[in-house]
């Protein structure tokens, strides 16, 4: 259908029945069958699961599975009807439509018989029991009867699979194939086709068109759980809202390290070094360099004290003075 | 013959080698560079049948005095730890090398810094003396100066002068301690394996600070938070190739200096630190991975997520057992793997569209289909998907750390499902939903590229399914570390 008329949404869709006849047929196969009527393999499987529920004694989940099977069968007829009953929705989509190549109709014709016939096969002769080694549901059953005290399965009028001494005797009878595991209550049993019938039917007076005032006038009087289902119980919601948290924490950390961790640990550390170094910096121009400039200042008075011994400008008392100080270096470095 | 002192300086002679070529005969310079380091790789594979994994000992030692007044050795040796790493060296050179071809800038001077780069890397693995092991352990802090500094991105000389700076404070400390168990050597001695005889003797006072100086120069270089912030910055500015090296054997060094230093010479100093490291474990690998999920530029994505899978390895180390010892080692060799890989391809897509802003892209796939396939083949492996080497290290180093640190393993899975998210999302936003017409010009990889990530990729399933062969390796010697 998908490949078909180009969406998954079945509204736009309605009236393929004739552009499609092979998908029309094997899926009408599948939904009779999926939605449990007499014969099909729907009706077999669930028949036999309803049945082992009502006799494992809880009848709570019983109504409940049944309730569910009630269901399927409504949304399934829905599904077919809303997809190739009444007109088309959607002029184009439908004129799009086409049934598909045989590779692909090819797979639904075997997959429609076996969901009409497998039913019916598996059943003949207990076919089924030979390919499962031992009906686990029938396992079940009779571990709960083991284990639960006498009285409540003596209590239990129907229940077939009840303590252990008969379980080997039923084993065998299942073996042979026959339901020995139990039925259901025989009006119960009769009913059910019916249940299933009458939902098909309740779906087809809601969808079968061309207005769907039934539905719309539904969906209103119960919008407010129309709008929790159609929002999925807000599940995606709170999923987006976790994902657009774990976002803004992404980003603080992020934040954090680019401003708090990089600044403190990179730059703080670069920080105190230049701290340091300037401490040593101005320690080095007050004190040892000033060391330094006190020894040349020390040189520069003597030489300035030294200067006011001599007269200015005589070339002749320069020349003496250096003669004297020449032959006393001379004399010092002779007579080492 | 002496093996390790082949495979460590065999780059240098080519590296010499290349100072006399003319820097106008770039193919020669290449050659000669593929040829050494393929030297180095060739005697590292040929080490392997006769490597014995079925002892502790020290393997294919060399050793002669070196500085005899200072009782300085040449002492070398490889045993199942350091074994395993010298493999990932070799072989990651080799394939950054070929990262390395695309380099059109100043090709004599790059290569040369890269073989350099390689000796040193080599030669910490090697090492058995501590002086020795600090000679190599600086000398990987030049070469990387100039290759980010030279031929990195817009910030690159911010970025060389801060990871040059901030490593060389963390090393300073580190030579402290180094010389405080000289002296404390009766013998006086920077020989690893006396001293690590000796730690009997020594009260739990020294030892701690001892420790506290050597894990100021391993963390920096882990980077263990907080120290990590120069990793970013560096990994970014990088040409592809530094990246890969960076990520796939500089940050090793750390985790393994951990592993040989710090816990067999200061066994009580470890012991005191050890919550503390389960704590910044933890930290690692949560704020890491949420620090990555804030990026929008892949590669400081990726260099975050470096981050995060440093901290694996740490939180295994942290479990003091055999499986977490065993994942710290593997999560090593398989971040190494992986994340060059990464790194690589980040660098492919740079050079085609020069952006890597993960927003710029989409629906890429439909045009470049091996290069989609090949990064999430390897954001999948980074993530931790099993059946692919990062699973194993993470999951060992999980296993290994649950029975000691409970809670901070339960913590630190949430750093896993960020990373699956983070990674997740760039792949959606790179490759899948509408191309971006943008992008029509773009071609696939190319054979080049290929070579340099295809057999990454092919380690990478290797490690995933096939984990036993790495694990044998080093056994023995993490078992003997943990005195069984």
């Amino acid at each position: 259908m998908i490949h078909s008329v180009h969406t998954n949404d079945m509204r736009l869709m309605g009236g393929l029945s004739k552009k499609m006849p092979i998908t029309f047929l094997t899926m009408g196969c599948a939904i009779v069958a999926i939605a449990g009527i007499p014969f099909t393999s729907g009706y077999y499987s669930k028949d036999m699961i309803l049945a082992n529920i009502w006799h494992s004694g809880d009848k709570a989940l019983f109504w409940c599975m049944l309730l569910t099977a009630l269901m399927t069968a409504f949304y399934m007829s829905r599904l077919f009807i809303l997809t190739f009953w009444g007109d088309d929705r959607d002029h184009e989509k439908h004129h799009h439509a086409h049934e598909s190549p045989f590779l692909m109709t090819g797979p639904l014709v075997v997959l429609a018989f076996l969901a009409l016939a497998s039913g019916v096969l598996l059943d003949r002769n207990g076919l089924v029991y030979k390919l499962l080694p031992k009906p686990s549901i029938s396992v079940a059953a009779t571990a709960h009867g083991a284990e639960a005290p006498a009285e409540a399965a003596k209590a239990d009028a129907h229940a077939a699979t009840a303590p252990e001494a008969h379980a080997p005797a039923e084993a065998h009878a299942e073996g042979h194939g026959e339901h020995a595991e139990g039925h259901l209550p025989h009006w119960l049993h009769l009913a059910l086709p019916f249940l299933v019938l009458g939902s098909i039917g309740l779906a087809f007076f809601f969808y079968r068109g061309p207005d769907y005032a039934a539905a719309d006038s539904m969906k209103s009087s119960l919008s407010a759980l129309f709008t929790v289902l159609d929002r999925r119980w807000y599940l995606d919601d709170a999923f987006d809202a976790l994902v657009r948290l774990c976002d803004k924490v992404a980003a603080l950390a992020f934040w954090i390290d680019a401003n708090v961790v990089d600044r403190v640990f990179v730059d703080g550390w670069g920080l105190l070094t230049r701290i340091v170094s300037e401490i040593s910096n101005l320690l080095d121009a007050l004190v040892v360099d000033r060391t330094v400039d006190g020894f040349g200042g020390l040189s520069l008075d003597l030489g300035v004290g030294l200067r006011g011994l001599v007269k200015d400008g005589q070339i002749q008392e320069y020349l003496m003075y250096v003669a004297i100080a020449f032959s006393l270096a001379a004399t010092l470095i002779l007579t080492r | 013959m002496n093996m390790l002192s082949l495979i460590t300086f065999a780059p240098l002679v080519g590296a010499l080698i290349i100072l006399c070529i003319p820097k106008e005969k770039e193919k020669a310079i290449q050659t000669v560079a593929f040829i050494f380091a393929g030297i180095s790789l060739i005697a590292s594979l040929a080490m392997i049948p006769g490597f014995d994994k079925g002892t502790h000992e020290m393997q294919f030692v060399e050793r002669f005095a070196w500085i005899p007044s200072f009782g300085v050795q040449y002492f070398l040796g490889v045993d199942g730890l350091s074994f395993p790493m010298i493999l990932l060296t070799t072989f990651m050179s080799v394939i950054a090398l070929i990262g390395s071809l695309g380099i059109e800038k100043r090709v004599k001077e790059y290569f040369f810094w890269f073989l350099v780069l390689e000796v040193g890397m080599l030669g910490v693995f090697c090492a058995l003396d501590l002086i020795l092991f600090y000679v190599f352990w600086e000398l990987t802090l030049v070469p990387m100066y100039f290759l980010i500094g030279v031929w990195g991105g817009p910030k690159k000389e911010f970025a060389a002068i801060k990871f040059f700076l901030y490593t060389l404070t963390g090393s300073v400390f580190m030579l402290l301690a180094i010389l405080a168990l000289y002296f404390a050597a009766p013998t006086h001695t920077f020989d690893m394996l006396e001293l690590a005889k000796l730690t009997g003797g020594w009260d739990r006072t020294f030892q701690i600070l001892v420790f506290l100086g050597l894990y100021f120069g391993m963390a920096i270089k882990v980077p263990a938070f907080p120290f990590h912030t120069w990793l970013p910055l560096a990994h970014v500015e990088a040409p592809t190739a530094i990246s890969v090296i960076l990520a796939a054997v500089l940050l090793k060094m750390g985790v393994y200096g951990l592993l040989r230093i710090s816990y067999t010479l200061t066994p009580l100093g470890f012991q005191w630190f050890l919550p503390a490291l389960a704590a910044i474990a933890v930290i690692n690998i949560v704020y890491g991975a949420l620090c990555a999920m804030a990026q929008t530029d892949m590669k400081k994505m990726v260099a975050y997520s470096s981050v995060n899978h440093m901290g694996y390895c740490l939180l295994g180390i942290a479990g003091m057992t055999s499986a977490g010892f065993a994942g710290a080692v593997f999560q090593m060799i398989t971040h190494g793997i992986i994340t060059g890989a990464l790194f690589l391809l980040v660098g492919v897509i740079y050079d085609r569209a020069h952006t890597r802003d993960v927003s710029a892209f989409g629906g890429l796939a439909v045009k470049l289909p091996v290069y989609a396939g090949l990064m999430s083949l390897t954001c999948f492996a980074s993530l931790g998907l099993p059946g692919l080497a990062g699973f194993i290290g993470e999951f060992l180093c999980f296993l290994g750390a649950f029975q000691t640190w409970k809670w901070h393993a339960a913590v630190a899975v949430l750093g896993i499902i960020a990373t699956a998210a983070f990674f997740l999302r760039m792949m959606q936003k790179v490759f899948l939903g509408k191309f971006n017409e943008k992008w029509a010009g773009l071609e696939d990889m190319t054979a080049r590229e290929l070579v340099s990530i295809v057999p990454l990729a092919a380690l990478t399933v290797l490690f995933g399914v096939y984990p036993k062969w790495p694990l044998d390796l080093m056994n023995k010697t993490l078992e003997h570390m943990l005195g069984k």
